[in-house]
């Protein structure tokens, strides 16, 4: 079960990610006038209306992984999971009730968390590909340089974290009222 | 509001691809752990193990390479252990006349996951000395942690050297006096710790203990 959920959250972090370069081509291709920029045009302007959508999805998605591990595969949370779960979980409930109530600050505040949430998961991250830099020892408890889960060999939880914060991050600016 | 009713068609062309790739996702995750399961999976990961004599000195706290002025415990007798590998085959670590370097390893510790492939690598180079024995403990088991189970880890990372599966309570692990991971106790060939460290430690480090330990073996 376990393991069908982490490749499963895995390839959602591989679909998040070509997602996240995908939006901020996109964007470079519009800012830059570039060849392909109607298109670019037409796909952000399909998108707009979905993008909360999206992003809620996206914190949802890793909001409910991360109470399956923990919950479910018993997996205990250190530290910097934890201060993750801080930015991850109202980032989920605000887009959500953002989508319902259709209220887009709400969503500015969910991408405000994300914009914090993102840098801890780049810094856990880095621990866990560079463990030495957190001292040679492990003493008898949780460290955080510690990998529950490596699919294919990079995605860890963390980056599971991380994709849904860019998601995040790059989705609700293209949902902005102002833009239409 | 005179914003022009644009084509939907595209919005719910991104909906669907969307959809399609979440739900194609879960079912090629579903698909590609369907059985397979592996036989070390059902392995106990922890078994009894008998140990005879008194417990070493705890290791000083902080990590590092103890001396006979830093260690308690160096000069002591290391209790002997008599266990089980994860083939349930008796692996026992007694005063039998060879020096030893006893690994303690702790599945979720990164540091043990970088120091294993390292000795394994040293030990392919050739540098493990002949006439001393190296032993792994695999101790403070926890399946709630990462890199669970030991015995897949240490397969994965072809450990060539015998193996005794600690105790549910780590019994062995506390009996040689616990030291952050990874721990290592070096032995003369009566036992006697000749010093012990913790931590990962730099190759030529590594080498450089297990010479000492070599030149402990007063039959050469």
């Amino acid at each position: 079960m376990t393991e069908t959920l982490s490749l499963f959250f895995a390839l959602m972090a591989i679909g998040g990610t070509l997602g996240v370069l995908g939006i901020l081509l996109g964007t470079l291709i519009v800012a830059f006038d570039l060849p392909g920029s109607g298109l670019a045009r037409s796909i952000a302007a399909d998108l707009r209306p979905l993008a909360v959508v999206f992003a809620a999805v996206a914190a949802t998605t890793a909001m409910a992984g991360s109470l399956y591990y923990s919950e479910g595969a018993g997996f205990v949370p250190c530290t910097m999971c934890w201060f993750q779960r801080y930015f991850m979980y109202p980032s989920s409930v605000l887009l959500l009730v953002s989508l319902a109530t259709k209220k887009w600050v709400l969503a500015k505040i969910a991408w405000g968390l994300s914009a914090v949430g993102i840098w801890i998961s780049i810094y856990h991250r880095a621990e866990q590909a560079f463990p030495e830099a957190v001292g040679g020892v492990c003493e008898l408890n949780n460290p955080c340089s510690g990998r529950y889960v490596n699919e294919f060999g990079f995605i860890t939880i963390p980056t599971m974290a991380g994709v849904a914060f860019a998601l995040v991050l790059v989705l609700v600016p293209l949902a902005r009222p102002s833009n239409r | 509001m005179t914003q022009p009713k644009t084509d939907s068609s595209g919005k719910w062309f991104l909906l669907s691809v969307v959809a399609i790739f979440i739900l194609g996702a879960f079912g090629v995750a579903l698909a590609a752990s369907r059985g397979g399961g592996d036989d070390l999976d059902n392995v106990a990961a922890v078994a009894a193990v008998e140990i005879t004599g008194g417990e070493l000195a705890p290791m000083p706290p902080g990590g590092g390479i103890t001396s006979h002025n830093t260690d308690p415990a160096a000069g002591t007798k290391g209790p002997d252990l008599v266990g089980t590998d994860f083939q349930d085959q008796s692996v026992s670590i007694k005063a039998d006349g060879r020096p030893k370097v006893v690994y303690f390893l702790a599945h979720w510790c990164p540091h043990c996951q970088e120091e294993v492939p390292q000795i394994v690598n040293m030990t392919n180079q050739g540098l493990k000395p002949d006439n001393v024995d190296f032993y792994a403990v695999s101790t403070a088991v926890d399946p709630s942690t990462p890199n669970y189970p030991p015995a897949k880890w240490l397969k994965e990372e072809k450990w060539p050297f015998p193996i005794i599966r600690d105790t549910r309570d780590s019994e062995a692990f506390t009996a040689y006096g616990a030291g952050g991971f990874p721990y290592a106790v070096y032995l003369d060939g009566d036992n006697n710790v000749l010093f012990r460290s913790s931590g990962e430690l730099e190759p030529e480090v590594a080498a450089e203990l297990w010479a000492r330990t070599a030149a402990s073996d007063v039959s050469q």
